[in-house]
């Protein structure tokens, strides 16, 4: 036995475990090789014991110890499972041993993964999502295109044709918003609604929480009153009943029966509490082919059917139309959109702006971690250069370089998933109109997706250049060199890193200057009236008004008119009705006395209206321009007169003094007297309104309409409103509530805001891409000065023993400032000048984002080029100052 | 392959380990399998934990003047696997009839 074992090496199937054993993992090859050879020499000596040890079985000795082979092949990934491992373990410890730097990079990572993780789960939930409703490509906005309007609002009676003779449609329906006040639960309140359609919530295919949708047939004039109330509603006034079914709801002078309440989730229509049947609506003009009463409509396409096959048969449908009533629908058309395009069309082109702005973070972050592993490898490399010597194949060692990064880039995506779930809803929350469907943005499996595989990629990206530049050979020379050597080419590249960062950094901030000069020059914008202590809100009358006579009518708002006029610090108040800048639009047709009426209203001139008191013009800041406003005495019982504003004097009186002249509305009224002209309002934005189809403006007077209204808005100069940006002083709105509610109690007053914050409102979109894209160019700009910072800092650190020496030879310390400063500014400016190029290319992507300032704007990118050089500058020259403190001795003692 | 069906080899070897044949050795020589198979295939059902391995107390190995086997033995989970698979391979019982002492090593392939 003893001789056996003496001579295992002479046998061959021993030796060949012991060769093969070298493929097991190191963990398991001990027992691995222990229980192989157990199995070899029991059976050798089994055929030794019955004298069987010839060729043949000899042969078969080796046959078995070759399954050894396949066993060892069987176990290789379990080597790959515990290199892994040691990597990890190897890693999470060296970046335990540098705290401040693992937290340094873990923040860099987690604020550019964050940050893009924002973005995303916003583009995700506004752009990527579909629609939360079944089918939801098959739902379509129906609208009018009249020639003043591509979007217009569908006559009733046109629409209920469209829905008869569509062939394309499975279903249509149409609804206008609303607002109604709820008398009886508590004070009387403005909630908001919308007439609905019958079909409005089977053609979105939305079933309610509870009890039932609206019947067909319910909808028309004449059926029972009934309404279906939002989750919001159903909680805010009933406490989540589950009686409230079959209970009544008082809006406006009439009451409702409740047959169902919405799912929470539906939120097609923002603020929207109460939803009624059409049918219930008791206006004239609902029959009137002529009046678009703002109504629109959304149908679903049967299936397999095109945008342009529906398109096709509605046009069908409308000429068919045209031809009945040439008088109300020559001209017009059909205009269809999808629903998603419609609600998220207008922000398409921002998010997907501020995605590859935040993508520019997310690279300045990559670039600066990758420079901080690189300074970091090269004090690493007497570690590498060890390993190295003791047998790492430098596929190991890189390995290992990347396990690190990606360890460091999968932390910061973690944290960076954190910021990413708090930033983004407090982001919403700040400017909670910016975006439509923002209350479906949120994290899911797709946001967490992009998230880890950016993470990975940003691991990956970083880790590269540190790992790519500690290959074996310079590790040799390192140890030859005693760990001073390889500096030469990893200097090059941190160099190449920062200029980089620097041009990534200049984008963003070019991107950023051209958003805020844009946004300044809207500001800049003239309004067309002084929005400083104006203030609006909505009134609403109540149903009593409705009933009273015209006469009592017109006293009431009379009084009310004063009584707002006389409170202190008032100086003007006016009611207006119709449309109002910045806020909603109302318009009519005319024609001018002296011509022939027009056939149909296509042929018509149009114009905003603004119906307003004498007050307007004074609360508002408007400019006379020519005769006079409205006063007092233009009532009920004097001549009907009108005021225009310059733009419509210019396109209809453009060689003939307006004032005198007389144009007709329509109707069996009389025509109206021009009096005066005034200046011309913004009313869409204060980008597009001079592009604007429809700019024309009209005012009647107030007190020369007939008819009681349910509500109109008021205009306000008063002292003490804040100026820009300010709320409402409630000080200011509790008195004017008083004021309103002491004529009579049911006056209810609501949605105050200053004409500043309707400024505002209306450059929301502006304000949330100017506002991300500046912090988006700030945190690029921290980073890349703090990357340009720690280069230098790193790069004197590495020549202190140069720089004594040059000092001890008799260089003078500005020399050594000079020698510091200029090989960073080198850096940067060689990133500046390839920033300013990248930045011409890029900007062009802008264009349509900005208002008054061009793509290329010669004074943003200088300055912004001096900023960056500036900062670069101030980045280099804490480190260069240090620089020239170097003591020669204690550098040449340095080694 | 815990969840799965057992393979017939698996099945088999299995088997054996129920039946007493406790290492390589004599599985390999009862099932008549190749050691390239048996020995992959045993680390596969360990991993499965199916079976449990152990090596064998130094001592009696050295009585015995041979080096210490690793031991195989079924558990719990490996015999739940092992009735399964016995319904579907019904001649498995007899194929590898229970251990009654030393085997001789089986017919050498060449």
């Amino acid at each position: 036995m003893r001789g056996r074992r003496g001579a295992t090496h002479q046998r061959p199937w021993l030796r060949l475990i012991t060769l093969v054993g070298v493929l097991v993992p190191c963990r398991l090859r001990a027992d691995w090789r222990q229980e192989w050879e157990a199995e070899l020499r029991y059976r050798e000596t089994l055929l030794e014991e019955w004298d069987r040890l010839n060729g043949r079985t000899k042969l078969a000795l080796l046959w078995h110890s070759l399954g050894a082979l396949m066993d060892a092949l069987w176990l290789q990934p379990r080597r790959w499972e515990d290199e892994m491992f040691q990597d990890l373990r190897y890693g999470v410890r060296m970046l335990l041993k540098n705290p401040g730097f693992t937290a340094v990079v873990v923040a860099t990572l987690a604020l550019g993964i964050g940050a893009n993780a924002a973005l995303f789960s916003v583009v995700n939930g506004v752009l990527l999502n579909p629609l939360p409703y079944p089918q939801p490509e098959q739902l379509i906005t129906l609208h009018q295109s009249k020639p003043n309007f591509e979007t217009g609002a569908i006559p009733y009676p046109n629409f209920q044709d469209w829905q008869k003779e569509n062939q394309t449609f499975s279903a249509m329906a149409i609804s206008r918003g609303s607002d109604f006040s709820l008398i009886g639960t508590g004070e009387a309140e403005r909630v908001g609604g919308r007439w609905v359609s019958a079909d409005f919530f089977s053609v979105l295919g939305v079933k309610p929480a509870l009890g039932r949708s609206f019947a067909p047939g319910e909808d028309e004039r004449g059926a029972g009153p009934v309404v279906l109330i939002s989750a919001d509603l159903w909680q805010r006034k009933f406490g989540v009943a589950p009686d409230v079914l079959g209970k009544s709801l008082t809006l406006d002078d009439k009451s409702y029966t409740i047959v169902g309440v919405l799912p929470a989730s539906f939120n097609l229509v923002r603020g929207a509490d109460v939803y009624l049947p059409i049918g219930q609506w008791n206006t004239p003009a609902l029959r009137n082919r002529s009046a678009g009463l703002g109504l629109h409509g959304i149908g679903r396409l049967k299936p397999g059917v095109t945008l342009a096959q529906a398109q096709a048969d509605l046009d069908r449908v409308m000429r068919n139309l045209a031809a009945a009533y040439p008088d109300a629908n020559r001209g017009h058309g059909a205009s269809l959109i999808p629903l998603k395009e419609r609600m998220v069309g207008d922000v398409r082109l921002i998010l997907w702006m501020l995605l590859g702005a935040v993508g520019f973070v997310l690279a300045v972050a990559c670039v600066n971690v990758s420079n901080l592993l690189l300074a970091r490898s090269t004090g690493r490399t007497r570690e590498f250069a060890i390993r190295a010597a003791l047998g790492a194949g430098q596929w190991r060692l890189l390995r290992q370089l990347l396990t690190e990064s990606m360890l460091l880039a999968l932390a910061g995506g973690g944290l960076g998933l954190l910021l990413a779930a708090l930033g983004t809803r407090a982001a919403l929350g700040v400017l909670p109109t910016a975006l439509p469907r923002a209350d479906e943005v949120g994290l899911d499996g797709r946001v967490l997706l992009f998230t880890f595989t950016i993470s990975l990629l940003t691991g990956m990206l970083s880790g590269l250049a540190p790992a790519l530049k500690t290959s074996p050979w310079r590790l040799s020379e390192t140890l030859k060199e005693g760990g001073r050597g390889a500096g030469g080419g990893r200097h090059r590249a941190q160099g190449v890193l920062v200029a980089v960062e620097m041009a990534l950094a200049l984008v963003l901030l070019v991107g950023a200057g051209l958003m805020i000069r844009s946004l300044s020059a809207l500001w800049q914008v003239d309004p067309g009236f002084r929005p400083d202590d104006v203030l609006t809100f909505g009134l609403s009358f109540p149903p009593s008004m409705r009933t009273a006579s015209p006469e009592a009518v017109r006293v009431a708002l009379r009084e009310l008119s004063d009584q707002l006029n006389s409170m202190p610090g008032v100086r003007a108040a006016s009611f207006s009705a119709g449309a109002a800048p910045l806020q909603g639009e109302d318009d009519l047709f005319f024609w001018l006395d002296g011509q022939p009426k027009p056939a149909s209203t296509s042929e018509m001139n149009m114009a905003l209206v603004y119906r307003v008191e004498p007050g307007y013009l004074t609360a508002l800041g408007i400019p006379l321009k020519q005769g006079r406003f409205f006063t007092n005495q233009d009532d009920e019982r004097t001549q009907p007169v009108v005021v225009i504003d310059e733009v419509l004097a210019r396109k209809y009186f453009p060689h003939a003094d307006p004032l005198g002249q007389r144009i007709h509305l329509g109707g069996d009224r009389d025509p109206l007297q021009i009096v005066g002209v005034v200046g011309h309002v913004k009313q869409w934005s204060l980008d597009s309104d001079d592009k604007a189809l429809l700019q024309a403006q009209l005012y009647e007077p107030f007190r020369q309409l007939s008819g009681s209204p349910s509500g109109v808005g008021v205009m306000m100069r008063a002292e003490g409103v804040a100026g820009k940006a300010g709320a409402v002083p409630p000080a200011l709105f509790d008195s004017i509530r008083r004021v309103v509610q002491s004529q009579h109690s049911q006056n209810v007053i609501f949605r105050p805001q200053t004409m500043n914050e309707v400024i505002a409102d209306s450059l929301t979109r502006q304000r949330f891409s100017m506002i991300l894209l500046d912090a988006f160019a700030a945190v690029a700009l921290l980073l890349a000065s703090v990357g340009l910072y720690g280069v230098i800092s790193y790069l004197v650190g590495q020549r202190t023993h140069e720089l004594g020496i040059r000092l001890a030879l008799g260089a003078q310390r500005q020399d050594v400032l000079r020698l510091v400063l200029s090989r960073g500014m080198k850096m940067a400016l060689s990133g500046v000048a390839l920033g300013l190029v990248a930045a011409l290319g890029l900007t062009r992507l802008l264009a349509k984002l900005l208002y008054g300032v061009s793509t290329t704007d010669p004074a943003t990118f200088t300055v912004i080029a001096l900023l960056l050089a500036a900062v670069a500058l101030l980045a280099c020259f804490v480190p260069a100052w240090r620089a020239t403190k170097v003591d020669p001795l204690v550098a040449l003692r340095h080694e | 392959m815990g969840k799965g069906y057992l393979s017939y080899t698996m099945a088999l070897m299995l088997q054996a380990l129920e039946n007493g044949y406790r290492y390589g050795f004599d599985v390999m020589t009862v099932t008549g399998l190749a050691s390239g198979t048996v020995y992959p295939a045993l680390r596969r059902l360990e991993d499965a934990g199916l079976v449990l391995s152990k090596w064998e107390r130094p001592g009696v190995a050295q009585q015995e003047q041979r080096p210490a086997r690793k031991y195989y033995e079924v558990t719990k989970a490996g015999r739940e696997a092992l009735a399964e698979a016995r319904q579907r391979f019904r001649l498995l019982e007899q194929l590898a009839p229970q251990s009654t002492g030393r085997l001789k090593p089986a017919g050498e392939k060449g």
